[in-house]
């Protein structure tokens, strides 16, 4: 089961932690940390694939309420949005905040100058 | 991939060399490789060689596994995603153990060709000079006969391990009189003779291979070091292009393969106009045609490979596969950046660092121009002289197949001059 890609919008924030918020679920336990980067504790086992991946050093190794070891997206703010942290994340454990778009914005740039 | 053609033991050696690939090559020495901290990967040498992963077509004797030629296709792509100076220095021990095993004496095999492929001594290869390297006949390079030993002079150019490698097979002229293909001879060659380093090239791309120029004077190789017979050097050049163009077509498909795998991974993730990018044929189209052309060159590798293995003339079969699998392998490099966009250009992922390997391919090992020139060459041989009688005459199934004034037009010259 990856992460819930749709956290940001059904999930509710109930923590800050290093500047990034923590968001939970309404019907369980599961952590997810950061708001660019979100990273789900639940799914992570702080292989540090991401750790060595990231060009902008976004995350760092964590031990979380569990004593289990995680990647935090302590730098969160840093990421450029390159993806390359979902790719080599084995469990799937991140998700990467797209930046908005639609057939609306597609059609804007087609449109003639009239 | 490609399971339904090929056997279960081949499929074996191709997972194998997968796992080897996967565990035990340090990113950090690739890494090093390509940032010029570091000028010949004597341990990834080592490590494939306690695998017993070098030179897997040759006898159990001098340290290969007996393998066919399919099997060492396979292999080699798989190391072909690490890049192609790890890909050629897995693939030298192929390609100068060939000219030992096939023409070298029994004590050139257990002197050279055994701890080669035991990862204890390295191997180069001199074929290109400063004066060119594609019109190989046209070797500068001299051996002259003295007493029980040659006297070789010369140079050689863009020589992988140049700076790195124990020895290497080299070419040169014995023969002042004859044709240019019965004038040159192989010889084996220590570094310690006297070989000395004249330049070492900065490269766009295979970085880390010990590429150089090198320079041999006045250098006393024993006559017991010459490879196959004096003035014969074709023969022995003719069977290192097999491994020496198989080996650089089968590189390319694992490095656009391992690209295309980021590509599609990325395009599955990435979003613009509200939808992932693979919902766009300018994308996905790019997936299928790329993935098309590297099955495609996978299936010429391996019918050159299988043809090798029957020990038949196969230069038509070999250079076929040489330029289409450089060339859809660099497709693929090349087209899984442009899907990546920006991000795809930079270090991020590593497509950027493939592409600048990619690009030698399609030019080393016989310029993919000088392919297409063999290719030419043996087509129009094996049509010109076949045997017309076993085929239909499909230039009669025409209504205009009478007219036999059009198609051959033969006329004097000078038939309309005046007077």
């Amino acid at each position: 089961m990856p992460i819930d890609k749709t956290f940001r919008d059904t999930w509710r924030i109930i923590d800050q932690h290093e500047g990034h918020p923590v968001w939970m679920p309404e019907d369980n336990e599961s952590r997810i940390h950061g708001n660019n980067a979100g990273v789900d504790f639940t799914l992570c086992y702080g292989c540090k694939k991401c750790i060595i991946a990231c060009p902008t050093d976004v995350f760092v190794i964590f031990t979380d309420e569990q004593e289990g070891t995680v990647v935090d997206p302590l730098n969160d703010s840093n990421c450029i949005l390159c993806l390359v942290c979902e790719i080599v994340c084995p469990v799937e454990a991140i998700s990467i905040k797209r930046e908005g778009g639609s057939e609306d914005t597609l059609n804007s740039l087609l449109q003639s100058s009239e | 991939m490609f399971d339904e053609v090929i056997s279960k033991d081949e499929q074996r050696i191709r997972d194998e060399v997968r796992v080897f690939v996967r565990d035990k090559v340090d990113r950090d020495m690739i890494i090093a490789m390509d940032s010029k901290q570091k000028e010949y990967p004597y341990e990834f040498i080592k490590a494939a060689a306690k695998e017993n992963l070098l030179g897997l077509r040759f006898p159990k004797e001098y340290g290969g596994r007996g393998l066919g030629w399919v099997s060492e296709m396979l292999a080699i792509e798989e190391i072909g995603i690490l890049g192609i100076a790890l890909g050629c220095a897995y693939s030298l021990p192929s390609i100068v153990g060939e000219g030992i095993a096939k023409f070298g004496t029994e004590k050139q095999k257990k002197e050279y060709l055994l701890p080669t492929l035991q990862g204890k001594k390295i191997c180069g290869e001199g074929l290109t000079e400063p004066r060119g390297g594609s019109d190989f006949f046209g070797t500068n390079t001299t051996a002259v006969k003295k007493g029980d030993s040659y006297i070789i002079n010369g140079e050689k150019r863009f020589v992988a391990g140049g700076v790195g490698a124990d020895y290497f097979i080299i070419y040169a002229k014995t023969n002042f009189d004859d044709k240019p293909h019965k004038s040159l001879t192989a010889f084996l060659v220590d570094r310690d003779m006297g070989v000395k380093v004249e330049e070492e090239y900065e490269l766009m791309g295979c970085r880390g291979m010990g590429a150089a120029r090198i320079m041999m004077k006045d250098i006393e190789v024993p006559e017991s070091n010459l490879v196959g017979e004096l003035d014969d050097g074709n023969a022995v050049f003719n069977a290192m292009m097999v491994p020496e163009r198989l080996t650089s077509a089968a590189g390319p498909i694992g490095m656009g393969r391992a690209c295309m795998e980021i590509a599609v991974r990325y395009a599955d993730k990435r979003e613009a106009f509200g939808q992932a990018i693979k919902r766009f044929e300018g994308i996905s189209f790019k997936v299928a045609n790329c993935t098309t052309q590297l099955d495609a060159a996978r299936g010429l590798v391996y019918r050159a490979a299988k043809k090798a293995d029957t020990g038949e003339w196969c230069r038509k079969e070999v250079s076929q596969a040489k330029f289409f699998g450089t060339e859809a392998g660099f497709a693929a490099v090349h087209e899984s950046m442009q899907i990546l966009g920006g991000i795809g250009y930079t270090d991020v992922y590593p497509i950027e660092r493939l592409y600048r390997d990619a690009r030698l391919a399609t030019i080393w090992t016989g310029s993919n121009e000088v392919q297409r020139l063999i290719v030419q060459n043996e087509v129009f041989r094996e049509i010109l002289s076949e045997d017309r009688t076993l085929k239909r005459d499909i230039e009669l199934d025409t209504p205009g197949a009478h007219k036999t004034e059009e198609k051959i037009y033969t006329e004097d010259p000078k038939k309309y001059y005046p007077g």
